[in-house]
């Protein structure tokens, strides 16, 4: 049959029915490609977020101490995909004085970064706060300059190991190094992991000069190289590599993607390095990779705008669905007669299905572009300015590809089902309106009443375990984690609650008369009785729209639901990372108490001081944290769930009550077979005598998280029994608790910071990585 | 040798059940139409006219019985063959003007011979002839809803007729038109029937309308009560 006889007019000359088929489509398109592109917009913000911050991208390092950084520099910086490559080499010195007249400062060992002019233009840091940097003087960290006293014009005169002549230049600039951090961190990727100290005491050199005034003295010393070469131990003399600054313009917006890229940047600089063809080999090198230690953390965020899509995309999906099924249902109605006219003449089966098909498709493909182009809009129309979605990256195309095929699927199904089941019936039953009397299947099985019930039992539960429980990644990492149960109960909600109106008005569609027909009468008399009989004819249209209206509103409360679950998790987890509100990280431990006293700044409800250190389980390494229970209380939030057999304050009070008690966790208890009352003998480093020495516990409690503390392994212990035992007074930091938003405290903590003496992190700036997010509630 | 019968219905039952309740619209009907012959089928609402055409229709299945249309048995065909006997074997004219409404009047008249693979050049020339024959060249552009019901009526005609069909089913067709209408799609389908030879069964509820069939068969409660003769 000539398909084109029927397919074309049936689109063309009843456009009322195809736009009705078309808007069924372009609501299903939309809803989803809208929540598909908040995922992308999600992961593209979220890829920004975390490499704005980095100003170093990679440092390639050259294992070979002899190696010429010079030339390495010249071979990366022609490499695709680079946009800066500069010389840097890191070396200490011992001491530091500076004069001006009469007026002498000094101060003890610190770290000079030897880099050409153009370095700091180039990766926007460190940032000279005063004066500026010349070949010819040398620039001081503010903490430095505080230390000496010195001002920019004065001298200062560095002094070195094993002989090594003092270096005399003239201070031309103050800078702020401040977030500068990797610069000074260790390269040895094992060590890397572990915290560190940065120098305080930091001089910014000439590259050209250090390179012909110290290099070749301080190489003189470098240890014997290991077989395989590594020399990336800080305690190397002269550590040389070449900073990158990698093209951002060309790293995908997907963070996976970008990682990738990263990755693959990273495998053709140490080829470059090695010499690839037709090139010279400059030596073996290694690339620390910080920008991929940054999309990590955007990776496991994106799981959260993921998680979000599973979670709104169901409902969400069920919603299209209805809504797109509701619109064409008009015309699906008009389509059945002409079937029915088209199988009387002749039309077999499978032609059918191929003219419907075609048809459907056609406008189910228009309805896509039309649905895609609606969802793209609301995203860039809701999303934060200046959000990029990359429209090359793999997940938008994922994301096309998605919302086409469910679109298509939608589209297609909620008008072709209804009508292939009609093809499926006896013409002169097909040609009659059937209406089902029966229930559907999940009203007979009371599916409706069983996940409300069920709804509420999860719900209970997880009050049971302390409501929002919060759940923490890897060791260490102030990452934010979702408990995928804790979004079980809005959605059991969500479907309950749409099948239990979906009943309540099939009963209504079914009994209307009788409930309606005598009130319509008392109060409107006759006119009462034709209104109600006119509602209870129209009853099945009255019924569609409540439904939908119902699904309507449960769709959105269950997405105010889940947006306030989420925040509130998100709160407690970056809590429990952090410790509090506000950390106060201390520089130098022996200046704690001069912290402590600096802390009571306004807004500051209480704080605790923390040490966080490490003890020999056996010959296992755990972190071990001493507390002061009686503030600790005050400073932060424990939640019941978090110990094993115990309530959070009850396990406390034991722990303060035996002075040298100690909680340990979980993992510990189990694979130690620990239990409460049983002696423990840990080994902790003496800081008077610089070797550990065995110090007795009592354990009194098991913990399943804590504080600061990673999920797996840890202990706790009480702070003051610590110090004795240890001879080590000082503390690593502090934890507060903000009376209000803690952002004004932290604000006033950084201003009052002396020297530099201590640095502050906030729950508010955790949980800013997300805020700044799209917003959930814009879909 | 004989030329086998048009319609061929032996012990044909139809039951439908409604709810728990089974209810029978046929009850074992016999009938037996000749090539060319025009039988009007009568009886009183719900007596199961419309379901035995139907059955002859291929547009249903027996519960029993069996139906041969010209000697071929649709009790048991594939859907694939039913719809290519009514493709091409039989024409329908309902009750009601059933045409296709975003199809003009020609493209209404065509469809059953792009159904059948005709190219486009024969499908135009039969459908000219036929809407000359039902007096609406003028109307072949028209979209059917532009048209009167009578109108409307006598393009059903013209379909039913396009394919050249050995039988033509018609339900009432005169059902829904005024009484002059009526006699003139009436006469126009006897007569055309009768001048190609075409095998006509004709339901209808109108004694008037008997005076266009050959035979009248009657109907009561799903069985026949009488056979009729030829005239």
């Amino acid at each position: 049959m000539s398909g084109r006889a029927y397919v074309v007019p049936s689109i063309t000359r009843n456009p009322r029915r195809t736009i009705a088929y078309l808007s069924g489509t372009v609501i299903a398109v939309g809803l989803i490609s809208s929540i598909l592109f908040f995922v992308v917009a999600s992961a593209n913000v979220l890829t920004q977020q975390a490499i704005a911050p980095v100003r170093v991208d990679q440092q390639a390092v050259l294992l070979d101490p002899h190696g010429s950084t010079t030339s390495l520099q010249t071979k990366l910086a022609r490499q695709p995909g680079i946009a800066a490559a500069q010389r840097f080499a890191l070396a200490g010195f011992t001491g530091a004085q500076s004069q001006a007249g009469n007026r002498i400062g000094q101060t003890a060992a610190g770290k000079i970064m030897a880099v050409d002019p153009t370095y700091l233009s180039a990766f926007g840091a460190p940032v000279v706060r005063q004066g500026r940097f010349t070949s010819g003087g040398v620039v001081i960290s503010q903490d430095m300059g505080t230390n000496l006293g010195a001002r920019v014009g004065d001298t200062l005169t560095l002094s070195f190991p094993h002989g090594i002549p003092p270096v005399r230049a003239r201070i031309t600039g103050i800078a702020n190094i401040r977030n500068t951090d990797t610069l000074f961190a260790p390269l040895d990727p094992v060590l890397r992991a572990n915290p560190f100290t940065p120098p305080v005491n930091v001089v910014i050199m000439d590259y050209r000069r250090f390179e012909a005034t110290l290099k070749r003295p301080l190489l003189a010393h470098t240890p014997a190289v290991s077989a395989n070469g590594f020399v990336l131990r800080s305690s190397a003399p002269v550590l040389e590599q070449v900073h990158l600054r990698i093209r951002r313009d060309q790293v995908p917006a997907d963070p996976a993607q970008a990682k990738t890229y990263v990755t693959r940047l990273d495998h053709r600089l140490e080829l470059a390095g090695a010499g690839g063809p037709g090139t010279d080999n400059v030596g073996t090198i290694t690339v620390v990779d910080n920008l991929s230690a940054a999309l990590d953390q955007a990776q496991s965020d994106v799981l959260w705008a993921q998680t979000i899509f599973v979670f709104l995309a169901l409902p969400g999906v069920v919603l299209a669905a209805a809504l797109s099924r509701y619109v064409t249902a008009t015309a699906i109605e008009a389509q059945r007669r002409e079937l029915a006219l088209l199988r009387i003449r002749g039309v077999g089966p499978r032609q059918l299905i191929g003219l419907l098909g075609g048809a459907l498709l056609l406008v189910a493909l228009c309805g896509v572009v039309l649905g895609i182009a609606g969802g793209w809009l609301t995203t860039r129309v809701t999303a934060n300015p200046g959000t990029v979605i990359d429209l090359g990256g793999p997940l938008l195309l994922r994301s096309l590809v998605l919302a086409i095929v469910a679109g298509i699927l939608l589209g297609v199904a909620s008008t072709l089902w209804p009508l292939l089941g009609f093809i499926r019936t006896p013409i002169v039953q097909a040609q009659r309106r059937v209406s089902r009397s029966h229930s559907p299947l999940w009203a007979r099985l009371y599916l409706d009443i069983a996940a409300l019930v069920l709804a509420g039992v999860v719900y209970e539960i997880t009050q049971q375990n302390g409501g929002f429980k919060p759940v923490l990644n890897a060791e260490g990492n102030p990452t934010i984690s979702l408990s995928i149960f804790t979004f079980v109960a809005p959605l059991l909600f969500w479907a309950g609650s749409i099948l239990f109106l979906v009943r309540i008005s099939r009963w209504f569609v079914r009994h209307s008369g009788r409930v309606l027909d005598p009130l319509f009468r008392r109060i409107l008399g006759v006119v009462g009785e034709l209104a109600s009989r006119t509602l209870e004819r129209r009853s099945g249209s009255l019924h569609q729209v409540v439904v939908l209206l119902a699904m309507g509103v449960a769709f959105g409360i269950s997405l105010l639901t889940f947006v306030h679950t989420y925040d509130q998790q998100q709160r407690v987890d970056a809590e429990l990372t952090l410790g509090s509100d506000v950390k106060v990280s201390v520089v130098n431990r022996a200046q704690s108490p001069t912290v402590a006293r600096n802390l009571m700044v306004p807004g500051v409800r209480a704080f605790t001081p923390f040490r966080s250190t490490i003890a020999y389980v056996g010959s296992e390494i755990q972190d071990i944290f001493g507390i002061n229970v009686p503030t600790f209380v005050r400073a932060t939030r424990l939640a019941d769930s978090f110990f094993v057999g115990n309530s959070a304050a009850g396990t406390l009070q034991r722990l303060q009550a035996t002075p040298n008690g100690i909680l340990v966790s979980d993992e510990t208890a189990r694979d130690f077979s620990l239990a409460p009352g049983d002696s423990l003998v840990l080994r902790m480093l003496d800081a008077r005598t610089h070797r550990y020495v065995p110090i007795h516990f009592r354990l009194v409690g098991v913990a399943k998280e804590f504080a600061t503390a990673p999920k797996d392994a840890f202990l706790v212990a009480n702070l003051a029994y610590i110090q004795r035992a240890t001879s080590d007074y000082g503390v690593d930091a502090f934890l507060i608790r903000t009376a209000g938003p803690p952002g004004p405290v932290t604000q006033s903590l950084q201003r009052d910071s002396p020297m530099g003496r201590w640095s502050t992190s906030t729950i508010s700036r955790m949980s800013s990585n997300s805020s700044q997010r799209p917003s959930a509630a814009s879909i | 040798m004989d030329q086998p019968a048009t319609v061929d219905a032996r012990q044909l039952t139809r039951e439908y059940r409604r709810g728990n309740e089974v209810v029978a619209a046929l009850r074992g009907v016999n009938l037996c139409v000749r090539p060319g012959e025009r039988v009007a089928i009568m009886g009183p609402s719900g007596c199961g006219k419309s379901t035995l055409l139907g059955l002859i229709g291929g547009l249903d299945r027996p519960t029993s019985g069996t139906v041969l249309l010209g000697g071929r048995d649709l009790v048991h065909a594939s859907p694939h063959e039913l719809a290519l006997l009514r493709r091409t074997a039989v024409g329908f004219i309902l009750q009601t003007p059933s045409l296709l409404p975003m199809l003009t009047v020609q493209e209404n008249v065509e469809l059953p011979l792009a159904l059948n693979g005709h190219d486009t050049r024969q499908r135009s020339e039969r459908a000219r002839e036929l809407l000359e024959l039902v007096e609406l060249s003028e109307k072949a552009d028209s979209l059917s809803e532009e048209l009167s019901g009578g109108q409307q009526q006598r393009v059903s005609v013209a379909r039913a007729l396009a394919q050249r069909p050995q039988l033509i089913l018609a339900d009432e067709p005169a059902g829904s038109l005024d009484s002059a209408t009526a006699r003139v799609v009436l006469s126009l389908v006897a007569e055309t029937v009768k001048r190609d030879g075409i095998t006509l069964i004709m339901v209808t509820h109108e004694a008037d309308d008997a005076q266009y069939a050959d035979r009248v068969v009657h109907l009561a409660d799903g069985l026949v009560v009488k056979p009729g003769e030829q005239r």
